[in-house]
């Protein structure tokens, strides 16, 4: 188990402060994040590459925070793989084993133990220069995973690949962890990438994190607008908030009245995912049926059809974005026609307004 | 496809224009090189190459570079490593006092070795020692050494620059200290950089000329490197006999940088490009 206490870094004019993490064997953990929150510095400060000004890092029960990276049995897959250009493959392999002293035959074992787990034993004789990318992050991973240490930490180890391979290289980093039940901390800033990948996810913001949780986590309890956003959460509505007996209703700046199951009171954001709204042909007038709470007549603005769900644009005096699997698409109202909108109220959540306090929300 | 390679650039007056230049360059050193042979007969070199004086420089020359070049090596190898990891100001304070004898007049850092050295507590310690530095052999390798270690240091920090820091950082998560890293990672691969070095403080140890005429002299028989041999047979109306030192000493120069230069294809590295355009 890692146990990040406190722990302060300055880097020229960045700064990572107070920042506290706890990480449990076996599970794989994202860091995510857009680009200079501090993904990075804290992945290099797990590692010993960074000097902290406060805090402490503890491995197993231990505290490395003075303890140079030699010492630190951390495995570590730059993002850019960083091979070693003036050894083979298998060289780059048994890098960590030759450093550990470990015998010959032990070390050839291993070697080629790495190369079945990582599927790459046609390349064992080969330079790196000669390698694809996809290669280059196997083999990287491999040299990281050889001496066999209990965490093994990625900067952003999918981010040069096209997508096709990513998606092949994630699904392989899934399973070789679960093969060799280690530590995975991986670095990204998709979350995409985080959701194919992640027991939990840590997401970062100027050096700080905003928010830890699985993935439904994030989705469905996000912690601030910027969570909200940073998870797809595309209606993103500002109002004022008023309790009410099942939660709160929130009068948006734009028109409309919704209803969520969130209690919370003054100005808020309501963040609804374009995945739990529902769409219906209004009728003939335009709006049959439309009342309960969250029905709302909704003229559809403009429809594209995308490879995974159909995404439409409605105007119910406030933009909303909805997004409908391709398979229920054929009874969808076109464009110009007035839909029947609605959304229920445990899927409306609202989080705090930027720049005001977390505290209006529960 | 390299610019200037096809028919559009080759025609263009930009690619004249530059080939253009290239070639009065080279012209420019063939004329040198034809004139200076034309002037030297076969007597000549034959009666300057039968000379016990001649082989006397060629051997001084020849020795003081290369115990020059081992203690350049000895203390500017790892002092180039340690500055590639000075970084800000004192980085480029290190960097700009590096480069000081280098913009210098070679007489000028002669001139201040001969005040250094002629300073009564310095002077009074190479007395205790048994020698004195100035006007005898120990005082070539000290000029030499000023000149040829500006020219190393700043090689080998280039060579040493050019190699992904990133990699040295991946070799001590995988246990290495930070000596084996340096030998396993960082020292293979700026090898060529480093040779590259070697040859740049060999040649510039050896066409030292200025620091040693004004900290040694020109003395013939106890100073007499082939560059001041040059001067002192041009002083004594030689200037055939000064030609051919003038070849030996081109001769003995070129050939390592042209050897250091060639060879198969990817071993030139850009350590050793990177080394050669920082020292220059």
């Amino acid at each position: 188990m890692i146990a990040i206490e406190s722990l302060s870094v300055s880097l020229g004019r960045f700064a990572m402060r107070d920042l506290s993490l706890t990480i449990g064997d076996g599970e794989y953990l994202v860091l995510l994040g857009p680009t200079g929150t501090g993904k990075t510095v804290l992945l290099e400060s797990l590692l010993g590459l960074h000097r902290p000004d406060g805090g402490s890092i503890a491995i197993d029960g231990t505290d490395v925070t003075s303890l140079p990276p030699e010492r630190r049995n951390l495995g570590y897959v730059p993002q850019d793989a960083a091979l070693f250009p003036h050894m083979t493959v298998e060289g780059n392999l048994a890098y960590g084993l030759r450093a550990r002293r470990m015998d010959r035959a032990e070390t050839d074992a291993r070697v080629a133990d790495m190369m079945r787990l990582l599927r790459i034993g046609y390349l064992a004789g080969r330079m790196p220069h000669g390698l694809s990318a996809g290669e280059r992050q196997r083999v990287a991973l491999g040299r990281a995973l050889a001496p066999k240490p209990p965490v093994c930490l990625l900067d952003e180890p999918l981010s040069a690949l096209n997508e096709s391979l990513r998606i092949e290289l994630g699904r392989e980093l899934a399973r070789i962890q679960r093969e060799t039940r280690a530590t995975f901390v991986h670095i990204c800033h998709s979350f995409d990438e985080a959701s194919e990948l992640a027991d939990r996810v840590v997401l970062l913001c100027d050096g700080s994190v905003v928010q830890v949780g699985t993935v439904a986590d994030l989705l469905d309890r996000p912690a601030s607008e910027f969570v909200a956003r940073f998870t797809c959460t595309r209606n993103l509505l500002p109002g004022c908030a008023s309790p009410a007996p099942e939660g709160s209703v929130v009068a948006l700046d734009a028109g409309p009245r919704v209803v969520s199951s969130d209690r919370a009171e003054g100005r808020v954001v309501v963040a609804i995912r374009p995945e739990h709204v529902t769409v219906a042909d209004g009728g003939a007038d335009g709006a049959a049926g439309v009342d309960g709470p969250n029905v709302w007549p909704g003229l559809v603005v403009s429809i594209q059809v995308r490879s995974s769900c159909v995404q439409m644009e409605l105007d119910i005096g406030a933009p909303l974005i909805v997004h409908t699997p391709r398979s229920s698409a054929d009874g969808l109202p076109p464009v110009g026609a007035t839909a029947r909108v609605s959304v229920p109220p445990s899927a409306v959540r609202l989080v705090p307004e930027v720049g005001t306090a977390s505290g209006g929300t529960a | 496809m390299p610019p200037g390679s096809g028919s559009v650039e080759r025609a263009s007056a930009f690619w004249v224009a530059l080939r253009g230049l290239a070639l009065l360059s080279i012209a420019g050193v063939l004329w040198l090189f034809l004139s200076n042979t034309v002037l030297m007969g076969t007597g000549d070199v034959v009666r300057a190459v039968s000379s016990l004086a001649f082989w006397r420089s060629v051997y001084l020359s020849l020795t003081t570079s290369t115990v020059t070049t081992v203690v350049v090596i000895v203390f500017g190898v790892p002092a180039a490593f340690a500055l590639t990891r000075v970084g800000g100001r004192a980085g480029a304070l290190a960097d700009n006092l590096l480069a000081i004898p280098l913009v210098l007049p070679a007489s000028s850092v002669g001139l201040a070795l001969l005040v250094a050295f002629q300073w009564p507590p310095v002077l009074a310690l190479q007395d205790a020692v048994g020698f004195r530095v100035a006007y005898s052999q120990a005082g070539i390798v000290v000029a030499q050494l000023v000149l040829a270690m500006a020219v190393g240091v700043r090689a080998w920090r280039a060579a040493f620059e050019s190699v992904d820091r990133r990699q040295e950082q991946v070799a001590r998560t995988l246990g290495s200290s930070p000596a084996r890293a340096f030998f396993t990672v960082i020292l293979p691969q700026a090898r060529h950089g480093i040779a590259t070095g070697v040859v740049l403080a060999w040649t510039r140890a050896m066409a030292e000329f200025g620091a040693v005429l004004i900290l040694c002299s020109a003395i013939r028989g106890t100073t007499d490197i082939l560059p001041v041999a040059m001067l002192l047979d041009v002083n004594a109306g030689e200037t055939e006999r000064a030609l051919v030192l003038g070849f030996a000493l081109a001769v003995a120069c070129a050939a390592p940088v042209y050897l250091s230069s060639r060879g198969p294809r990817g071993e030139r590295d850009r350590t050793s490009g990177r080394a050669m355009v920082r020292a220059a």
